[in-house]
């Protein structure tokens, strides 16, 4: 990983990711280092929730998304994740946890996959505001909503 | 013997050259709308206030995509983060103004 290169990647790929964010109704991400915070809200619900892409990597290997608590977002994982009751979810053990993804193209979940760790895709499908739009379709085209956490 | 009056010949003042013109080109204001794909491409559409939500989703497609252009029925108008169920709303209607931005996503996801 060069994390000078992963720094410019970012950089790069930023402005059109919070412009997408915005056109889609989330507020502003929140980027530290390599791992972005949106505050979002999915269609149906009346609670935010904290969605988290975590970039480590970014020039070789998708976003992880993942939902994170609200009151502490140090704290990661399926309890925090919107339950969309037709979303398409998956999950794999990542990182001595079990790691929820939404199983269509663009996340990390779904690349490491062992059902989709031999598919070719291009850099792009993972790029910042393509997840966005990921996110998105999640939250806005996936419910009814049901309640935070996965079961 | 009656007749037909001519425009500007009742009551009140009569209109100047050119301010019935400025008058339409008012009411028929043309906006100019930023329309992105789920991949956050972006193009532009320009579009009569008046013209419906519908016309805003079949003209951004093709902005988007050219042609052969996707089938409308295919994909959802998102305005604020959320899906337009009312394509017969015009823009002012929906709540847009000029140079708003809107997102058109498939109705359905491609999933692994």
């Amino acid at each position: 990983m060069d994390e000078a290169l992963v720094e410019a990647l970012l950089d790069r790929d930023w402005p059109p990711f919070c412009a997408q964010a915005a056109r889609l109704g989330f507020r502003q991400p929140l980027r530290g280092g390599t791992r972005i915070d949106l505050l979002v809200q999915p269609v149906g619900a009346d609670q935010e929730f904290r969605a988290v892409l975590l970039c480590d990597g970014y020039d070789a290997q998708a976003p992880l998304l993942d939902f994170a608590d609200p009151e502490d977002p140090t704290q990661l994982g399926a309890p925090f994740w919107p339950q969309m009751a037709n979303a398409p979810i998956n999950s794999i053990t990542y990182d001595g946890r079990q790691l929820p993804f939404i199983c269509t193209p663009g996340t990390r979940g779904y690349h490491l996959h062992p059902s989709h760790v031999a598919e070719h895709h291009a850099r792009t499908t993972w790029r910042l505001a393509r997840v966005a739009g990921l996110l998105g379709m999640f939250l806005t085209k996936m419910g009814p909503y049901q309640g935070r956490g996965l079961g | 013997m009656l007749g037909f009056a001519e425009p500007g010949a009742g009551p009140g003042p009569k209109p100047r050259e050119g301010e019935m013109t400025d008058q339409v080109a008012q009411a028929t204001e043309r906006w100019t709308i930023v329309v992105a794909n789920g991949e956050g491409d972006t193009a532009e559409v320009t579009l009569n206030e008046h013209a419906h939500l519908r016309q805003l989703l079949r003209d951004g497609l093709k902005a988007l995509y050219g042609t052969p252009t996707p089938n409308p029925d295919d994909y959802d108008l998102l305005i604020g983060g959320g899906a337009q169920e009312d394509l017969d709303l015009t823009l002012a209607e929906a709540g847009l103004r000029n140079h708003a931005e809107v997102v058109i996503l498939p109705k359905d996801v491609s999933r692994g």
